[in-house]
């Protein structure tokens, strides 16, 4: 009888023990999950800004401590030599800078007007009106057009191998069934980006002759020329693509200006070396 | 930028200005006007040893001979290679297109692989680099051309003179 009591007594506090144990696993797994993840994305913010911090303090380092630096002359002797015997198409020799922007800044743009430019510059203008037609033409557009251009864009019979495009605002409605065309290629005008404005005279005056560049993920890449070009031209072109970029920081919506961090020059199937920009 | 890849451009400044073999560090007489090398896009019938010689060799020949102009044509003949590639017998024996298949390759076959040497005064000369290695076409060629190895000191040294 007294075996018996105990036992029943001794189970109690056992079934309750495991209920309570099995209770609390549940309830507490999703809690120290969302706990973790919680710390970790704080941890990841801070990374992030370390990462960043680090990247602006490796920006201001001079690059003349870098064991690629080297004049621009002496680059330019082994990217020749790198691209020998190579289609002067196939070896463009290109400029590229690190930017350290802030979190969510817009990307660094402008153009260059370069003294020795790499390819003529076509530029596409759509207009109705005969008198911005004759002006676009004056300054040297490549193609002007109306209703009839965008008819033979949408048929694919007009190859786009334009820079830039530009429009008058009376062209915009029959403009938007072509943004899927247009837009992937940048030459969507649009009055934001000041492409389509009435009096075409000014803007086209800042655009033919000029190359457009835009930084990507960090990166701003600049062809500055073909290894056929003289370093007295090359140097001139990496001048005109540095005063412009530097332009460019100085224009730019963001609470602090981006940092242009090291530079490096190359060519298609050369090293790269670091440069002063 | 990654240690990996400041590694790897210096190794690729290295290769050029000083590489390994210093057969190539040779300066190139100045009656000489043009270098111009002819071979195929594709290695068949003799042609690597020139493409080799190209790759290895000439980035070097360049840096020593900055104001030379140098010219590389590769020949394409993309159709007949990749018909070639398909072989004669795939076809049945004695028609019209197993004929022109074979015409087509001995065709192929006669591409030269060849560098033309000119000099001022309109005179060039020929060396025949079929089915040589890129090495051996090196040393006829400095031998050929009758140029001299660059003295130890002028060797450019990639960050020293700096």
């Amino acid at each position: 009888m007294n075996k018996s009591s105990i036992s029943i007594l001794s189970l109690k506090p056992l079934s309750s023990n495991l209920l309570g144990s099995r209770g609390a696993k549940f309830s507490t797994s999703s809690i120290a999950l969302a706990k973790k993840a919680q710390v970790s994305r704080d941890q990841l913010k801070k990374n992030a800004a370390k990462a960043l911090a680090k990247k602006r303090v490796e920006a201001k380092l001079p690059v003349a401590n870098d064991p690629l630096y080297s004049d621009i002359s002496t680059a330019l002797r082994y990217l020749r030599s790198a691209e020998v015997g190579r289609s002067e198409t196939a070896s463009t020799i290109t400029v590229s800078s690190n930017i350290v922007g802030d979190k969510g800044a817009p990307p660094l743009t402008g153009a260059i007007s370069f003294p020795k430019p790499l390819k003529e510059v076509r530029v596409l203008v759509f207009t109705e009106d005969a008198v911005q037609a004759k002006v676009a033409q004056d300054l040297g557009a490549a193609l002007v057009g109306g209703q009839e251009l965008v008819e033979q864009i949408k048929e694919g019979k007009l190859g786009l191998n334009f820079n830039k495009a530009f429009a008058t605002p009376d062209m915009q409605g029959q403009l938007a069934p072509l943004a899927r065309t247009l837009g992937p290629k940048g030459l969507m005008p649009n009055a934001k980006k000041g492409t389509m404005a009435t009096d075409l005279e000014s803007v086209l005056k800042g655009a033919v002759g000029t190359m457009p560049f835009k930084q990507k993920s960090g990166l701003l890449s600049i062809a500055v020329g073909r290894t056929s070009f003289s370093d007295v031209e090359i140097i001139k072109n990496i001048m005109a693509a540095s005063e412009a970029v530097k332009t460019a920081t100085t224009t730019i919506k963001s609470k602090r200006p981006p940092i242009i961090g090291h530079t490096t020059i190359t060519s298609t199937n050369g090293p790269a070396f670091k440069i002063d920009f | 930028m990654s240690a990996g890849r400041a590694t790897r451009n210096l190794t690729h400044i290295l290769s050029i200005s000083s590489p390994s073999n210093k057969a190539s560090i040779i300066k190139l007489p100045p009656l000489i006007t043009d270098v111009s090398l002819t071979f195929k896009k594709k290695n068949s019938d003799g042609h690597m040893g020139i493409r080799k010689f190209w790759q290895n060799y000439l980035p070097t020949i360049k840096f020593y001979n900055q104001s030379l102009p140098m010219n590389v044509t590769r020949i394409t003949l993309n159709e007949i290679d990749t018909k070639k590639a398909r072989g004669v017998k795939d076809l049945p024996v004695d028609s019209e297109e197993a004929k022109k298949l074979e015409s087509d390759i001995k065709l192929l076959a006669k591409c030269p692989a060849k560098i033309t040497i000119s000099y001022q005064g309109g005179k060039s000369v020929e060396l025949d680099c079929k089915w040589k290695r890129s090495e051996i076409i090196l040393e006829e060629f400095t031998k050929l051309t009758k140029a001299v190895p660059v003295a130890e000191e002028e060797i450019f040294k990639f960050g020293e003179s700096q």
